[in-house]
């Protein structure tokens, strides 16, 4: 094994996965009749986003669970990747940075347009952090939310997720030893700019003439360069919804049969450009010390990396992984039409309600930037008093001091339920609409929406707040994002459960 | 120390038009027809009206900004003509310019008039409000029964009240005024509804069924005032109603972002109440009111509305509601005309509408539903959500009372 030659690598990670899971065995019976050999991959759910998630809230929770306050108070730049971000232009990983409260100066970049943007991403994260002699962590976030047409074998197995990573230099948990790529105009499938689905092609000749041919010299080369035997793999991370695919890699290469790692599949199912780092993340949870793991990421040539775990690694066995996040409590089954629905395949009937103009100023926007995207209220320096939005005069009515207040993030405080209510009269895409007023720790309160959960929370129960799409444009296709609460979430990485 | 509007100013005239889906008739039509009631009962012309407020909160749906539509709809003869507008409770604020106007001097005899024309949405309920680009930001897009339910939900916490006792409560209330406006002719809604009809209607927001929801009507109600002086010139010293109290309160953020609101409760009612007894010199509202006319735009709201009044004790609006207080033949009968909820609620005029009942019952003129001898009457009129609002209260009696 060759020595690293820097001391930074991967210091700590999170997974986001989303509440929401269409049960394959009844989207099958939804859609087998288009497709009946859909019904081979029944089995098992999918994870998939609320109608208000998207690559962008799932990058900033997967970011959110990489730490509490302060943990990424050193980060220099955020890579983002993903084949579904929600804007073409207008930088996806600038919204995720301010909703993780990261800084102004930072660098960030999104990764676009390929399955293997995740891992190019990694990658560039890695390097970037050894670049910089690793005076300041580069976080690398991945996510995805592919759709495909009902019937389509990505419907079937596709999964909305987010993984982020961040590179550090203190407590690393496993380190990039080696790394090669290669970079081929292999059309497996491809969407047009601006098109909703893909067109693939046949999976026998993906699996022969792709995965046979162009990954077994990289992988090769990866692991020369590293100076480990492919049978001393002890994870093989290699994503494909092709059965067998990864075993058959493994076989031709003499990786051992055990390194392969499970796809997620029946779990979560593949949640594209974030797939190799969830199946790193999943990898990590579970690993030992000095265990090397050989990542790879597909698409249009081949992107590996060895990477070897460090002891620190085994302090992440409390963390909530993919499979905590995947199987806690708080899942719940999306009707199939309500899934349509949300992806804007089936064009149901929401009422005049819904004809209310959405328009977002965003000159307004901006100027608001730290309540709306960063939750940020502020501190009355005279009395103490927190409050939601900051204010120039104090709202308590015993203080009523007259001046700027100190910025308070109420970001990371849990809050308790003060009233509540499910509306079914005013118009959601995801009807009834459930709000109420919420008192965080700090004394703040607001009115606030809930979301993805099957009930109203009760007047006194503990809630959360998370990063959700608050209003959809229709006419001018803006997604406004702003905080929503949810109850009981998961435990935050690095928090006892 | 203010003086306060006791007794300087007399209700002389007003007019109220049917409410209800009023299809075949625009807001112009809707005011005059409440203009032309008024104007008879008041026994004046036109022409000696000084000055005019008009009440209208939702111009997008009705005759568009400004005052001009009310002074070009009557004929007003190019005098002062002032458009208020504080959400639901619109229709007091007007009455507030007209009866403020003449307590100055600044008029003789002046107008108020509240309308609205809701029923040209195309749907049911009320519009979603638009509060500007800053609080759509972050705010949840509430629904009004939505912004009520949640009073339902912090006061049943806060007195450990079961939400199913709390929900027969609130069904007694629908239920009484349904009773009410059955007997009224200008009512929208006037067909009797059984408790378990109310209890087993549709969710709107939880807990508020369609049965907890107010009408959304279209109407407009009016009022002439002048000075006791002037009613006395004109014949009138035995038939007009003086003015006893007229206080308006307005949420200053503490309730939406202070933790020392608990959400059970109107706070801006609580101060606007307390000012409008001292106002009008009642010790005792229990005691000394005759009959009251609240903002009951849900169910819920009618009854939290008992304690922030002061005529309930603190946790026993429950009790008091349900022991027939507040029916047509109880202590305190509220909501004689139907209310918000089966007289209507066209937004402009309710605070209006509010006082015309009183002013009605007080003058003996209410037929049916007339009540024996009644002296004192009170209004209540809320604008906005329980968080962030606008309470007005008058008090209204015979010369003398």
């Amino acid at each position: 094994m060759a020595k690293s030659d820097t001391l930074t690598g991967i210091t700590a990670f999170g997974v986001y996965v989303p509440s929401m899971r269409l049960q394959r065995k009844a989207l099958a019976s939804e859609v087998g009749w288009i497709n009946p050999s859909l019904n081979a991959h029944s089995r098992g759910a999918r994870a998939v986003c609320d109608f208000d998630e998207d690559v962008i809230t799932m990058s900033v929770e997967a970011v959110r669970q990489c730490g509490g306050a302060g943990a990424l108070d050193n980060v220099s730049a955020l890579f983002a990747a993903s084949t579904t971000f929600p804007f073409a232009d207008r930088l996806n990983a600038s919204v995720m940075a301010a909703a993780s409260g990261l800084s102004d100066s930072i660098l960030a970049v999104d990764v676009a347009n390929t399955q293997r943007a995740g891992v190019s991403a990694f990658r560039i994260a890695d390097r970037l952090c050894m670049a910089d002699g690793a005076s300041r962590d580069v976080l690398c976030v991945a996510a995805d939310r592919r759709r495909g047409r009902p019937g389509s074998v990505v419907e079937m197995t596709s999964a909305d997720a987010a993984v982020a990573f961040v590179f550090g230099r203190d407590n690393v948990i496993a380190r990039v030893v080696a790394h090669r790529v290669s970079t081929v105009d292999f059309v497996d499938h491809y969407r047009r700019a601006g098109e909703a689905y893909d067109y693939g092609w046949e999976e026998r000749w993906i699996r022969d003439e792709g995965y046979r041919k162009i990954v077994p010299p990289v992988l090769t080369g990866a692991l020369e360069a590293a100076g480990v035997a492919a049978a001393d793999i002890d994870h093989f991370i290699f994503p494909s919804v092709i059965r067998g695919a990864a075993a058959g890699l493994a076989k031709a290469l003499d990786i051992r049969d055990d390194a392969v790692r499970d796809d997620l599949q029946d779990v979560i199912g593949e949640a594209g450009a974030a797939h190799p780092l969830l199946m790193l993340a999943d990898t990590l949870c579970a690993a030992g010390a000095g265990e090397k793991i050989l990542l790879v990421g597909f698409g249009q040539g081949c992107e590996a990396m060895v990477l070897e775990t460090t002891p620190a690694v085994e302090s992440v066995g409390d963390r909530p992984g993919v499979r905590a996040m995947a199987e806690n409590e708080q899942q719940m089954d999306l009707p199939f039409t309500r899934y349509l629905s949300f992806n804007g395949q089936l064009e149901a009937d929401f009422g005049p309600r819904a004809e209310i103009d959405r328009k977002t100023a965003l000159s307004a926007a901006y100027r608001h930037a730290n309540e709306v995207a960063r939750l940020i209220g502020g501190k009355c320096e005279t009395c103490g008093t927190v409050q939601f939005p900051k204010a120039k005069i104090c709202v308590n009515p015993n203080c009523g001091h007259e001046g700027e207040q100190t910025d308070h993030a109420l970001v990371q405080e849990s809050a308790v339920v003060k009233t509540v209510t499910t509306d079914w009269l005013g118009f959601s895409r995801n009807p009834p609409n459930r709000y109420g007023m919420v008192e965080f720790e700090s004394g703040a309160r607001m009115i606030i929406n809930f979301t993805s959960a099957p009930d109203e929370p009760p007047v006194g129960s503990e809630v959360n707040v998370v990063y959700r799409i608050q209003e959809f444009d229709p006419y001018r296709k803006y997604h406004r994002y702003s905080w929503k609460a949810k109850a009981g979430v998961a435990p935050r990485n690095g928090e006892k459960k | 120390m203010t003086s306060g509007i006791r007794d300087k100013v007399a209700i002389i005239g007003m007019g109220c038009s049917k409410f209800g889906e009023r299809f075949d008739c625009d807001a112009q039509d809707l005011m005059l027809e409440a203009f032309t009631e008024a104007r008879a009962d008041a026994g004046i012309e036109t022409s000696e009206i000084d000055a005019a407020w008009l009440g209208h909160a939702m111009p997008e749906l009705g005759m568009g900004p400004t005052a001009t539509p009310a002074s070009v709809a009557l004929r007003l003869q190019n005098i002062p003509v002032t458009r208020v507008e504080n959400a639901c409770a619109t229709g007091t604020e007007a009455l507030r310019g007209a009866v403020y106007a003449v307590a100055s001097g600044a008029a003789r005899i002046a107008l108020a008039i509240g309308v609205e024309k809701l029923k040209d949405t195309g749907f049911g309920g009320l519009p979603e409000f638009n509060f500007g680009p800053r609080a759509s930001l972050f705010a949840p897009s509430m629904s009004a029964p939505g912004g009520f339910a949640q009073l339902a939900a912090a006061y049943g916490a806060k007195h450990q009240i079961n939400a199913s006792d709390l929900k027969r409560a609130m069904a007694h209330v629908s239920w009484k005024s349904h009773e009410n406006g059955a007997i009224n002719p200008k009512a929208h809604l006037r067909r009797r509804v059984d408790i378990d009809t109310i209890m087993k209607a549709p969710m709107i927001a939880a807990p508020l069924g369609l049965f907890d929801c107010c009408g959304v009507s279209d109407g407009a109600a009016c009022a002439i005032v002048t000075t006791p002086d002037v009613a006395a010139s004109l014949g009138k010293k035995q038939e007009s109603v003086m003015v006893k109290a007229l206080q308006l309160a307005v949420s200053n953020g503490v309730e939406a972002s202070h933790s020392s609101w608990d959400g059970a409760s109107i706070i801006t009612t609580r101060s606007a109440a307390k000012r409008a007894y001292s106002e009008a010199g009642i010790e005792s509202p229990r005691e000394a009111l005759s009959l009251i006319e609240v903002h009951d735009c849900f169910s819920i709201t009618e009854l939290v509305t008992m304690e922030d009044l002061f005529l309930s004790e603190e946790g026993s609006a429950v009790d008091d509601v349900l022991d027939g207080f507040y029916d047509r033949d109880g202590g305190i009968p509220c909501q004689i005309d139907g209310g918000l909820k089966c007289f209507g609620h066209p937004i402009g005029a309710s605070g209006l509408r509010m006082a015309y009942e009183v002013y009605t019952q007080l003058l003996g003129r209410a037929g049916e539903r007339q009540l024996s001898n009644p002296v004192l009457g009170l209004t209540h009129n809320l604008g906005g959500f329980p968080h962030e609002n606008v309470s007005g209260i008058g008090i209204f009696g015979l010369p003398g009372a």
